[in-house]
Protein backbone atom coordinates (compact mmCIF):
# COMPACT_ATOMS: atom_id res chain seq x y z
CA UNK A 1 0.00 0.00 0.00
CA UNK A 2 2.44 2.28 0.88
CA UNK A 3 4.83 1.55 -1.88
CA UNK A 4 1.50 2.44 -4.10
CA UNK A 5 1.27 5.47 -2.13
CA UNK A 6 4.69 6.35 -3.05
CA UNK A 7 4.52 5.43 -6.90
CA UNK A 8 1.42 7.40 -7.13
CA UNK A 9 3.37 9.81 -5.57
CA UNK A 10 6.28 10.02 -7.60
CA UNK A 11 4.44 10.10 -10.68
CA UNK A 12 2.46 12.86 -10.28
CA UNK A 13 5.66 14.76 -8.34
CA UNK A 14 6.88 13.82 -11.93
CA UNK A 15 4.27 14.85 -13.98
CA UNK A 16 4.11 18.28 -12.48
CA UNK A 17 7.38 18.80 -12.51
CA UNK A 18 7.95 17.86 -16.57
CA UNK A 19 4.72 20.32 -17.30
CA UNK A 20 6.23 23.08 -15.65
CA UNK A 21 9.69 22.69 -17.13
CA UNK A 22 7.86 21.83 -20.69
CA UNK A 23 5.44 24.70 -20.20
CA UNK A 24 7.08 27.36 -17.79
CA UNK A 25 10.78 27.30 -17.58
CA UNK A 26 11.46 26.03 -21.20
CA UNK A 27 8.75 25.99 -23.33
CA UNK A 28 8.33 25.74 -27.20
CA UNK A 29 10.48 28.47 -28.70
CA UNK A 30 8.36 31.24 -28.92
CA UNK A 31 10.79 32.44 -32.33
CA UNK A 32 10.20 31.40 -35.72
CA UNK A 33 6.62 31.35 -35.82
CA UNK A 34 4.98 32.22 -38.85
CA UNK A 35 2.01 35.02 -39.81
CA UNK A 36 -0.66 32.11 -38.76
CA UNK A 37 0.10 32.46 -35.73
CA UNK A 38 -0.15 36.48 -35.82
CA UNK A 39 -2.43 38.35 -33.33
CA UNK A 40 -5.74 39.53 -35.62
CA UNK A 41 -4.69 43.04 -35.95
CA UNK A 42 -1.10 42.13 -37.22
CA UNK A 43 -2.64 39.81 -39.50
CA UNK A 44 -4.55 42.51 -40.79
CA UNK A 45 -1.63 44.66 -40.84
CA UNK A 46 -0.24 41.63 -43.00
CA UNK A 47 -2.74 41.42 -45.43
CA UNK A 48 -2.88 45.29 -46.14
CA UNK A 49 1.08 44.87 -46.57
CA UNK A 50 0.35 42.08 -49.12
CA UNK A 51 -2.31 43.97 -51.05
CA UNK A 52 -0.55 46.80 -50.77
CA UNK A 53 2.61 45.43 -52.09
CA UNK A 54 0.37 44.09 -54.99
CA UNK A 55 -0.87 47.20 -55.86
CA UNK A 56 2.99 48.18 -56.52
CA UNK A 57 4.19 44.87 -58.07
CA UNK A 58 0.56 43.11 -59.59
CA UNK A 59 2.01 39.88 -58.80
CA UNK A 60 -1.29 37.89 -57.91
CA UNK A 61 0.88 35.07 -57.76
CA UNK A 62 2.93 36.01 -55.26
CA UNK A 63 -0.18 37.69 -53.27
CA UNK A 64 -1.50 34.25 -53.65
CA UNK A 65 1.18 32.85 -51.88
CA UNK A 66 1.58 35.05 -49.06
CA UNK A 67 -1.87 35.19 -48.46
CA UNK A 68 -1.67 30.81 -48.51
CA UNK A 69 0.58 31.59 -45.22
CA UNK A 70 -1.93 32.95 -42.69
CA UNK A 71 -4.03 29.59 -43.61
CA UNK A 72 -7.26 31.14 -44.15
CA UNK A 73 -10.01 28.94 -45.48
CA UNK A 74 -10.59 31.59 -48.41
CA UNK A 75 -8.59 34.10 -48.71
CA UNK A 76 -10.41 36.32 -51.25
CA UNK A 77 -13.28 36.57 -48.85
CA UNK A 78 -11.25 37.52 -45.71
CA UNK A 79 -9.62 40.26 -48.20
CA UNK A 80 -12.80 41.54 -49.05
CA UNK A 81 -14.28 41.27 -44.94
CA UNK A 82 -10.76 43.32 -44.66
CA UNK A 83 -11.51 45.58 -47.33
CA UNK A 84 -15.44 46.19 -46.19
CA UNK A 85 -14.29 47.04 -42.43
CA UNK A 86 -11.87 49.66 -43.76
CA UNK A 87 -14.31 50.98 -45.97
CA UNK A 88 -17.18 51.18 -43.07
CA UNK A 89 -14.52 52.67 -40.38
CA UNK A 90 -13.56 55.00 -42.90
CA UNK A 91 -9.97 53.81 -43.35
CA UNK A 92 -7.19 55.44 -45.51
CA UNK A 93 -9.24 54.92 -48.95
CA UNK A 94 -5.89 54.32 -50.73
CA UNK A 95 -5.48 50.98 -47.99
CA UNK A 96 -9.35 50.11 -49.10
CA UNK A 97 -8.44 50.64 -52.61
CA UNK A 98 -5.48 48.15 -52.92
CA UNK A 99 -7.58 45.40 -50.39
CA UNK A 100 -10.79 45.89 -52.98
CA UNK A 101 -8.05 45.35 -56.09
CA UNK A 102 -6.33 42.15 -54.58
CA UNK A 103 -9.70 40.77 -53.23
CA UNK A 104 -11.10 41.19 -56.89
CA UNK A 105 -8.35 39.89 -58.15
CA UNK A 106 -8.50 36.74 -56.45
CA UNK A 107 -11.90 35.88 -56.75
CA UNK A 108 -12.36 37.87 -60.04
CA UNK A 109 -15.33 36.66 -62.35
CA UNK A 110 -16.36 37.99 -65.48
CA UNK A 111 -19.62 40.27 -65.32
CA UNK A 112 -22.33 40.83 -67.12
CA UNK A 113 -22.56 44.76 -67.15
CA UNK A 114 -26.89 45.85 -67.45
CA UNK A 115 -25.47 48.52 -69.85
CA UNK A 116 -23.45 46.57 -72.00
CA UNK A 117 -24.57 43.39 -73.77
CA UNK A 118 -21.60 41.11 -75.11
CA UNK A 119 -21.13 39.71 -78.03
CA UNK A 120 -20.84 36.21 -78.90
CA UNK A 121 -17.68 36.22 -78.88
CA UNK A 122 -16.99 38.33 -76.12
CA UNK A 123 -19.61 36.35 -74.08
CA UNK A 124 -18.19 34.72 -70.60
CA UNK A 125 -19.19 30.57 -70.16
CA UNK A 126 -20.86 31.46 -67.22
CA UNK A 127 -22.58 35.02 -67.10
CA UNK A 128 -23.54 36.31 -63.66
CA UNK A 129 -27.57 36.25 -64.68
CA UNK A 130 -28.42 38.57 -61.11
CA UNK A 131 -27.25 41.47 -62.59
CA UNK A 132 -29.04 41.23 -65.75
CA UNK A 133 -32.30 43.17 -65.89
CA UNK A 134 -35.32 42.65 -67.60
CA UNK A 135 -36.30 46.15 -68.04
CA UNK A 136 -39.07 47.11 -68.51
CA UNK A 137 -38.90 50.44 -68.05
CA UNK A 138 -37.44 52.43 -71.22
CA UNK A 139 -33.89 52.51 -71.11
CA UNK A 140 -32.53 55.76 -72.20
CA UNK A 141 -31.95 56.14 -75.62
CA UNK A 142 -27.85 57.70 -75.29
CA UNK A 143 -27.23 53.86 -73.78
CA UNK A 144 -27.82 52.22 -76.63
CA UNK A 145 -24.08 54.16 -78.14
CA UNK A 146 -21.90 52.87 -75.29
CA UNK A 147 -19.13 50.83 -76.50
CA UNK A 148 -18.87 46.82 -75.50
CA UNK A 149 -17.09 46.52 -72.55
CA UNK A 150 -14.47 43.70 -72.31
CA UNK A 151 -14.96 41.28 -69.96
CA UNK A 152 -12.32 39.96 -66.99
CA UNK A 153 -11.94 36.54 -68.46
CA UNK A 154 -12.36 33.63 -65.45
CA UNK A 155 -9.19 32.86 -63.77
CA UNK A 156 -6.97 35.23 -65.73
CA UNK A 157 -5.52 38.26 -62.72
CA UNK A 158 -6.89 41.70 -63.23
CA UNK A 159 -4.19 44.21 -63.07
CA UNK A 160 -3.55 45.98 -59.69
CA UNK A 161 -6.02 49.55 -60.11
CA UNK A 162 -3.47 52.61 -61.15
CA UNK A 163 -4.23 55.53 -58.57
CA UNK A 164 -7.63 57.72 -59.38
CA UNK A 165 -7.12 61.04 -60.66
CA UNK A 166 -9.39 63.66 -60.05
CA UNK A 167 -11.96 63.94 -62.85
CA UNK A 168 -10.26 60.51 -64.37
CA UNK A 169 -13.95 58.63 -64.74
CA UNK A 170 -16.88 60.26 -66.44
CA UNK A 171 -20.56 59.27 -65.73
CA UNK A 172 -21.47 57.27 -68.79
CA UNK A 173 -25.05 56.86 -68.04
CA UNK A 174 -27.85 54.82 -66.15
CA UNK A 175 -30.47 52.76 -66.37
CA UNK A 176 -33.24 51.30 -64.56
CA UNK A 177 -32.93 48.22 -63.71
CA UNK A 178 -35.83 46.06 -63.00
CA UNK A 179 -34.79 42.05 -61.56
CA UNK A 180 -37.31 40.42 -59.45
CA UNK A 181 -34.39 38.81 -58.22
CA UNK A 182 -32.52 41.56 -56.58
CA UNK A 183 -34.23 41.58 -52.26
CA UNK A 184 -33.81 45.06 -52.12
CA UNK A 185 -33.63 48.07 -54.51
CA UNK A 186 -30.21 48.84 -55.02
CA UNK A 187 -28.12 52.00 -56.45
CA UNK A 188 -25.51 49.61 -58.81
CA UNK A 189 -22.25 51.07 -59.74
CA UNK A 190 -20.00 49.85 -62.55
CA UNK A 191 -16.90 51.35 -62.78
CA UNK A 192 -14.35 50.91 -66.12
CA UNK A 193 -11.32 52.07 -67.25
CA UNK A 194 -10.82 53.63 -70.65
CA UNK A 195 -10.95 50.17 -72.54
CA UNK A 196 -13.94 48.54 -70.78
CA UNK A 197 -12.14 47.27 -67.99
CA UNK A 198 -13.88 46.98 -64.32
CA UNK A 199 -12.03 48.94 -61.82
CA UNK A 200 -11.82 48.12 -58.46
CA UNK A 201 -11.66 50.49 -55.37
CA UNK A 202 -13.40 53.95 -56.89
CA UNK A 203 -14.80 55.55 -53.62
CA UNK A 204 -18.64 56.23 -54.69
CA UNK A 205 -20.49 59.01 -52.32
CA UNK A 206 -24.14 58.58 -52.11
CA UNK A 207 -26.20 61.66 -50.44
CA UNK A 208 -29.85 61.76 -49.77
CA UNK A 209 -31.98 64.57 -47.44
CA UNK A 210 -29.86 64.86 -44.16
CA UNK A 211 -27.71 62.07 -45.06
CA UNK A 212 -24.50 60.32 -46.83
CA UNK A 213 -22.49 57.16 -47.20
CA UNK A 214 -19.97 56.16 -49.60
CA UNK A 215 -18.44 52.75 -50.95
CA UNK A 216 -16.05 51.20 -53.11
CA UNK A 217 -15.81 49.22 -56.41
CA UNK A 218 -14.80 45.87 -55.62
CA UNK A 219 -16.17 44.86 -52.71
CA UNK A 220 -18.39 42.14 -53.80
CA UNK A 221 -15.67 40.41 -56.27
CA UNK A 222 -17.83 37.70 -57.02
CA UNK A 223 -20.45 40.67 -58.94
CA UNK A 224 -17.28 41.93 -60.38
CA UNK A 225 -14.30 43.58 -60.00
CA UNK A 226 -15.99 46.94 -60.88
CA UNK A 227 -19.31 46.54 -59.23
CA UNK A 228 -20.65 48.03 -55.53
CA UNK A 229 -23.81 48.70 -54.70
CA UNK A 230 -25.86 50.77 -52.10
CA UNK A 231 -29.47 49.72 -50.95
CA UNK A 232 -31.84 52.52 -51.59
CA UNK A 233 -35.09 53.54 -49.25
CA UNK A 234 -38.74 53.83 -50.99
CA UNK A 235 -39.31 57.62 -51.29
CA UNK A 236 -35.89 59.18 -50.97
CA UNK A 237 -33.84 60.95 -53.56
CA UNK A 238 -30.76 59.92 -54.06
CA UNK A 239 -27.64 62.00 -55.45
CA UNK A 240 -24.58 59.81 -56.56
CA UNK A 241 -21.28 61.35 -57.40
CA UNK A 242 -17.46 59.73 -57.28
CA UNK A 243 -15.21 61.04 -54.80
CA UNK A 244 -12.62 61.39 -57.48
CA UNK A 245 -15.23 63.51 -59.53
CA UNK A 246 -17.49 64.89 -56.80
CA UNK A 247 -18.65 68.22 -59.06
CA UNK A 248 -20.25 65.47 -61.66
CA UNK A 249 -23.35 64.86 -59.66
CA UNK A 250 -26.14 62.27 -60.80
CA UNK A 251 -29.23 63.28 -59.23
CA UNK A 252 -32.69 61.97 -58.87
CA UNK A 253 -32.14 58.31 -57.70
CA UNK A 254 -34.89 57.54 -56.67
CA UNK A 255 -37.08 53.81 -56.11
CA UNK A 256 -39.11 53.02 -58.72
CA UNK A 257 -41.88 50.47 -59.67
CA UNK A 258 -41.73 47.38 -61.97
CA UNK A 259 -43.95 45.61 -63.51
CA UNK A 260 -42.84 41.54 -64.22
CA UNK A 261 -44.51 39.47 -67.21
CA UNK A 262 -47.39 38.70 -65.24
CA UNK A 263 -47.94 41.71 -64.11
CA UNK A 264 -47.15 41.87 -60.35
CA UNK A 265 -45.34 44.74 -59.31
CA UNK A 266 -42.00 45.12 -57.78
CA UNK A 267 -39.56 48.05 -56.32
CA UNK A 268 -36.79 48.17 -59.14
CA UNK A 269 -32.57 49.57 -59.05
CA UNK A 270 -30.82 51.40 -60.63
CA UNK A 271 -27.14 51.06 -62.75
CA UNK A 272 -25.07 54.13 -63.19
CA UNK A 273 -21.71 53.66 -65.17
CA UNK A 274 -18.78 55.16 -64.88
CA UNK A 275 -15.85 55.13 -67.21
CA UNK A 276 -12.28 56.45 -67.54
CA UNK A 277 -11.75 58.44 -70.56
CA UNK B 1 11.94 4.54 3.58
CA UNK B 2 13.30 1.40 2.57
CA UNK B 3 15.19 0.95 -0.44
CA UNK B 4 12.56 -0.87 -2.29
CA UNK B 5 10.27 2.49 -1.28
CA UNK B 6 12.96 4.69 -2.67
CA UNK B 7 13.55 2.62 -5.75
CA UNK B 8 9.80 2.85 -6.50
CA UNK B 9 9.21 6.85 -5.96
CA UNK B 10 12.46 7.45 -8.14
CA UNK B 11 11.13 4.80 -11.03
CA UNK B 12 7.83 6.57 -10.56
CA UNK B 13 9.20 10.42 -10.77
CA UNK B 14 11.43 9.66 -13.14
CA UNK B 15 8.54 8.09 -15.12
CA UNK B 16 6.22 11.48 -14.31
CA UNK B 17 9.10 13.14 -15.50
CA UNK B 18 8.98 11.78 -19.10
CA UNK B 19 5.30 11.56 -18.95
CA UNK B 20 5.42 15.65 -18.08
CA UNK B 21 7.77 16.10 -21.08
CA UNK B 22 5.99 14.20 -23.28
CA UNK B 23 2.75 16.03 -22.87
CA UNK B 24 4.45 19.71 -22.53
CA UNK B 25 6.99 19.18 -25.69
CA UNK B 26 5.00 16.74 -28.10
CA UNK B 27 1.54 15.90 -27.06
CA UNK B 28 0.37 19.27 -26.24
CA UNK B 29 3.21 22.20 -26.35
CA UNK B 30 2.86 25.38 -25.68
CA UNK B 31 0.66 26.81 -28.64
CA UNK B 32 1.76 30.27 -29.76
CA UNK B 33 -1.17 32.06 -30.71
CA UNK B 34 -1.63 36.59 -31.01
CA UNK B 35 2.17 36.70 -31.68
CA UNK B 36 3.51 39.89 -32.80
CA UNK B 37 5.83 40.23 -36.22
CA UNK B 38 8.64 40.41 -33.89
CA UNK B 39 8.53 37.07 -33.60
CA UNK B 40 8.39 35.79 -37.19
CA UNK B 41 10.87 33.08 -38.65
CA UNK B 42 13.51 35.19 -40.43
CA UNK B 43 11.93 33.75 -44.05
CA UNK B 44 9.13 35.56 -43.00
CA UNK B 45 11.12 38.44 -41.90
CA UNK B 46 12.42 38.93 -45.34
CA UNK B 47 9.03 38.74 -46.72
CA UNK B 48 7.81 41.30 -44.90
CA UNK B 49 10.62 43.40 -45.48
CA UNK B 50 10.40 42.78 -49.36
CA UNK B 51 6.21 43.66 -49.24
CA UNK B 52 7.37 47.25 -47.26
CA UNK B 53 10.19 47.54 -50.05
CA UNK B 54 7.70 46.82 -52.59
CA UNK B 55 4.83 49.70 -50.69
CA UNK B 56 7.98 51.97 -50.47
CA UNK B 57 8.63 52.23 -53.85
CA UNK B 58 5.63 53.36 -55.00
CA UNK B 59 4.90 55.67 -52.18
CA UNK B 60 7.78 56.66 -50.88
CA UNK B 61 6.68 56.94 -47.42
CA UNK B 62 9.50 56.25 -45.32
CA UNK B 63 7.44 57.28 -42.17
CA UNK B 64 5.55 54.53 -43.32
CA UNK B 65 8.86 52.38 -43.40
CA UNK B 66 9.83 53.18 -39.94
CA UNK B 67 6.37 52.27 -38.65
CA UNK B 68 6.12 48.68 -40.15
CA UNK B 69 9.82 48.31 -39.43
CA UNK B 70 9.89 49.08 -35.72
CA UNK B 71 6.34 46.54 -35.55
CA UNK B 72 8.99 43.95 -37.02
CA UNK B 73 11.53 44.48 -34.24
CA UNK B 74 13.89 46.65 -36.08
CA UNK B 75 14.80 49.57 -34.04
CA UNK B 76 17.66 50.53 -36.09
CA UNK B 77 16.16 49.52 -39.56
CA UNK B 78 18.90 50.85 -41.82
CA UNK B 79 21.03 47.55 -40.66
CA UNK B 80 17.91 45.20 -40.93
CA UNK B 81 17.40 46.03 -44.56
CA UNK B 82 20.50 46.18 -45.58
CA UNK B 83 20.88 42.52 -44.14
CA UNK B 84 17.51 41.01 -45.62
CA UNK B 85 18.96 42.83 -49.17
CA UNK B 86 22.46 40.52 -48.78
CA UNK B 87 20.39 37.63 -48.15
CA UNK B 88 17.86 38.29 -51.02
CA UNK B 89 20.95 39.15 -53.34
CA UNK B 90 22.76 35.80 -52.42
CA UNK B 91 19.55 33.69 -52.96
CA UNK B 92 19.39 35.32 -56.04
CA UNK B 93 16.04 36.99 -56.03
CA UNK B 94 14.40 38.75 -59.31
CA UNK B 95 16.07 42.30 -59.73
CA UNK B 96 13.23 44.17 -59.39
CA UNK B 97 13.11 42.53 -55.60
CA UNK B 98 16.79 43.29 -55.38
CA UNK B 99 16.16 46.81 -56.91
CA UNK B 100 13.32 48.22 -54.12
CA UNK B 101 15.31 46.55 -51.18
CA UNK B 102 18.71 48.38 -52.12
CA UNK B 103 16.31 51.83 -52.90
CA UNK B 104 14.75 51.40 -49.00
CA UNK B 105 18.60 50.61 -47.62
CA UNK B 106 19.71 53.88 -49.68
CA UNK B 107 16.80 55.61 -47.90
CA UNK B 108 18.49 54.55 -44.76
CA UNK B 109 21.81 54.92 -45.90
CA UNK B 110 22.81 51.68 -45.02
CA UNK B 111 24.09 51.21 -48.65
CA UNK B 112 26.77 48.13 -49.32
CA UNK B 113 29.21 47.46 -52.30
CA UNK B 114 26.98 44.26 -53.06
CA UNK B 115 23.91 46.57 -53.42
CA UNK B 116 25.65 49.02 -56.10
CA UNK B 117 24.46 47.04 -59.33
CA UNK B 118 20.77 47.80 -58.37
CA UNK B 119 21.02 51.21 -57.26
CA UNK B 120 20.14 54.06 -60.14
Amino acid sequence: MKNRLLAVAGFALGLGAGLLYAWGIRPAQYTDTNPASLHADYKADYIQLVARSFAVDGDIERARARLAVIEEADPARTVTALAQRAAASGGDPEAVRSLAALASALGARPVTPTLFPLGETQRPATPEATLTAEPTLTPEPTLSRLPTATPIPQGVPIQPPTPTLPGAFAFVGRQPVCDPKLPQPLIQILALDASGVPVPGVEVIVEWGGGFDHFFTGLKPELGSGYGDFAMTEGVDYTVRLAANPAEAINGLRVETCTDAGGKQFLGSWSLVFRQP
Amino acid sequence: MSRASLVTLVICLALGLGAGLYIGWVAAPVQYVDTAPASLSQTYKDDYVLMIATIYSGNGDLAAVRARLAALGFDDPGPAVAAATHRFIAAEKPDADLRRLARLAAAFNATTPEMQPYLP
